[in-house]
């Protein structure tokens, strides 16, 4: 009798339990900027992220299980990074991570991700985040974003094909992968296709003043100078080449996005910058409108590649059907026609990324953003 | 071309020279290096921003504003941070730790109230920068380095002609002694700390004016620690000279060899002046004897 009371018992707390785990939460971790340098961007990322997962939730989450998000703050600090990312997939369970806006931290996350085994979402332009060597991606790294050659290279396009600009200078942090990798695919794109380089300036991370080198550019007299730099340092190199008198077309990648004219103003004017987004889409609109009434402040554009790396990763694991690590990994692999904020994402499995990259060329204009349009860079 | 780049140099040097000054000054009294200085910078530059939008007003009322400012807030750090230290007769190596984790706290505190925003102050100047005969000199850093001068001069008139100078003069070679002679050593360092906060409060404002305002803009302290470090710890004058010297060193590599080698010079300088040279420029140009605290 006692015996079987137990077994009742014991029955009841199973049925309880499995009950739970039914209901148990398909955990997604962020690990995001929201305190150090990057950190107007890894806020606007997490809120993104954020409105994608409430969206999902609010349509009754996936797998019959709601989503929970966990966000960590890597403070810039990639080592703080690689704590987050184990922390959430040892401790937290996290069947997919999605990743800081930044390239740095992929790259150190690319190695640790093949032994933790948990896929990561992100959008790293340093192809060496995704790509292992030439033909071999990280198996656990996916990005919705271009590369970095891409953008060097369209930009380097655009002004030498569209601008008819050829005496070109390049500056920027040597310390900074990204950046770095900008402008060696802008330089080899320029001289590949006929343009010099007559001046290439370098700085590290926490320089505030660049006059040093833009009176070795002004020198130079180039025709475009190229900026391939975060906020903080593109802001600051603009005004003081504009203080200077350097008054010629200034080229650059995203960080030239609002609120760049905020900013700097006037000194603005006569940029021209490759962006990943085409402000004027309905959907960006529609995102835009809803993140400003819901957070009070206006979205950077990592907001929305958080909410589609966000959506990349859940469609993933409807795909899969499946909250396991492997399988969404599997299925993330084989990412077709995902409609995203910002495109149709389809992953190339050798790349891990966008298949086709096609950049809008902004240009700012009496302290206005004028779209010129979407621009592929000319091939030899 | 070197004209400009000497121009350049100077007009580092003056940003340099404006946070050494406040950050030799507490050093000479409490012999630490107080990196919540760049703290009070940061926090100043807010005040000043908030105020000069809030009240509609411009250059001048702002900087009494962040002098103000700046000053009462190194005092309450003071007062919480380092003050119970002292009255427990702590080791430096505390105050050192202390100032550090205020800097951290403050910048993280700013993040968490207004995040990671950048804010850029409306127009206070007419104009930026001067033009002519080819040569730029920004006018921002060039009030940097009026300020860094007048504050100079303030201080050595208040250091060389007034009781309180003597004052501060005595505790800078050693801080039993006005104790000792019935002065109030905390009112004492609260007067140095204000000093200091006000001359943070100047660079916080100039700095904001042109950097923009942000969390981490107290981290240009750390070149303000090497030119004090290189001036010779404690050194107000040794501070300034090698803080314009560091500006011009820095802008002079960044020009003729290139920007990516530019902060390991910087540092090299400072690690072979503490190896070979701990009085730094103050001792080498003789401007303090023995002890590099006890004179200017």
């Amino acid at each position: 009798m006692k015996k079987s009371l137990v077994i009742v018992v014991v029955a009841l707390m199973l049925l309880a339990g499995m009950q739970v785990s039914a209901a148990e939460p398909i955990v997604v971790g962020a690990i995001v900027d929201l305190s150090a340098a990057t950190a107007l961007w890894g806020q606007s990322q997490a809120r993104g992220i954020e409105m994608a997962i409430e969206e999902y939730n609010a349509a009754g989450g996936l797998l019959g299980r709601p989503l929970e998000l966990k966000v960590y703050d890597f403070k810039m600090d990639v080592q703080e990074g690689i704590t987050a990312y184990q922390r959430l997939a040892n401790q937290d369970k996290a069947s997919v991570i999605l990743g800081a806006p930044v390239s740095n931290l992929l790259l150190a996350l690319a190695p640790i991700a093949d032994q933790v085994k948990v896929p990561i979402v992100g959008e790293p332009s340093d192809q060496r985040a995704t790509t292992k060597s030439p033909g071999q991606p990280w198996p656990y790294i996916f990005a919705s974003q271009a590369t970095c050659v891409d953008y060097g290279e369209t930009a380097a396009s655009y002004a030498i094909y569209e601008l008819g600009l050829t005496q070109l200078a390049v500056i920027n942090n040597k310390g900074n992968a990204w950046a770095d990798e900008i402008a060696e695919a802008f330089i080899a794109y320029a001289k590949e296709h006929g343009a010099t380089i007559v001046s290439r300036e370098a700085f590290n991370w926490g320089d505030t003043d660049f006059r040093s080198q833009l009176s070795n550019i002004q020198r130079a007299q180039p025709e475009a100078i190229f900026v391939p730099e975060y906020l903080q340092e593109a802001s600051q190199i603009t005004r003081q080449a504009r203080e200077m008198g350097m008054d010629m077309v200034i080229l650059g990648p995203n960080s030239y996005t609002p609120p760049m004219v905020e900013l700097i103003g006037s000194a603005a004017d006569n940029v021209y910058f490759v962006n990943n987004v085409a402000f004027d889409l309905p959907q960006i609109k529609e995102f835009t409108a809803r993140y400003v009434e819901k957070y009070g402040i206006e979205p950077t554009v990592n907001a929305y590649f958080g909410y589609d790396n966000a959506v990349i990763a859940l469609e993933a694991i409807r795909r899969a059907d499946s909250a396991n690590s492997q399988e969404i990994r599997d299925a993330l692999e084989k990412t077709e026609n995902v409609q995203g904020l910002i495109f149709n994402y389809t992953f190339d499995p050798v790349t891990h990324r966008t298949d086709e990259f096609i950049a809008t060329v902004i240009k700012i204009e009496n302290g206005e953003y004028v779209t010129v349009g979407q621009y592929k860079p000319v091939k030899k | 071309m070197l004209v400009q780049q000497i121009i350049n140099g100077l007009s580092l040097g003056s940003v340099y020279a404006l946070m050494a000054v406040g950050f030799a000054l507490v050093f000479s009294i409490l012999k630490f290096s107080n990196f919540s200085h760049g703290s009070v910078i940061m926090l100043s530059a807010y005040l000043g921003l908030w105020f000069s939008n809030r009240f509609d007003v411009g250059l001048f009322p702002t900087l009494l504003v962040c002098m103000i400012g700046g000053g009462t807030i190194a005092v309450i750090i003071e007062k919480i941070g380092f003050k119970p230290i002292r009255d427990k007769n702590g080791p430096l190596i505390y105050l050192f730790v202390s100032s550090i984790a205020i800097s951290m706290f403050l910048q993280y505190l700013m993040t968490a109230l207004l995040g990671g925003r950048f804010f850029m102050y409306r127009p206070l100047l007419k104009s930026s920068s001067w033009r002519f005969a080819g040569i730029t000199i920004p006018i921002v850093n060039l009030a940097m380095l009026a300020a860094s001068i007048v504050a100079l001069v303030f201080l050595l008139y208040v250091l060389y002609r007034t009781t309180i100078g003597i004052a501060i003069r005595a505790a800078a070679t050693d801080l039993s002694t006005p104790n000792l002679l019935g002065i109030n050593i905390n009112m004492l360092i609260s007067i140095t700390f204000f000093i200091s906060g006000a001359l943070a409060g100047i660079a916080g404002l100039f700095l904001g004016m042109s950097l923009n305002v942000y969390p981490q803009l107290g981290g240009l302290v750390l070149k303000a620690f090497v030119a004090t470090v290189v001036g010779g710890l404690g050194s107000l004058g040794g501070a300034v000279i090698a803080a314009f010297l560091l500006g011009l060193l820095e802008t002079m590599i960044t020009a003729y060899i290139g920007g990516a080698v530019t902060p390991m010079v910087s540092f090299t300088v400072m690690i072979l002046f503490l190896l070979f040279k701990p009085e730094g420029v103050a001792g080498l140009l003789g401007l303090s004897s023995g002890s590099a605290t006890q004179k200017l």
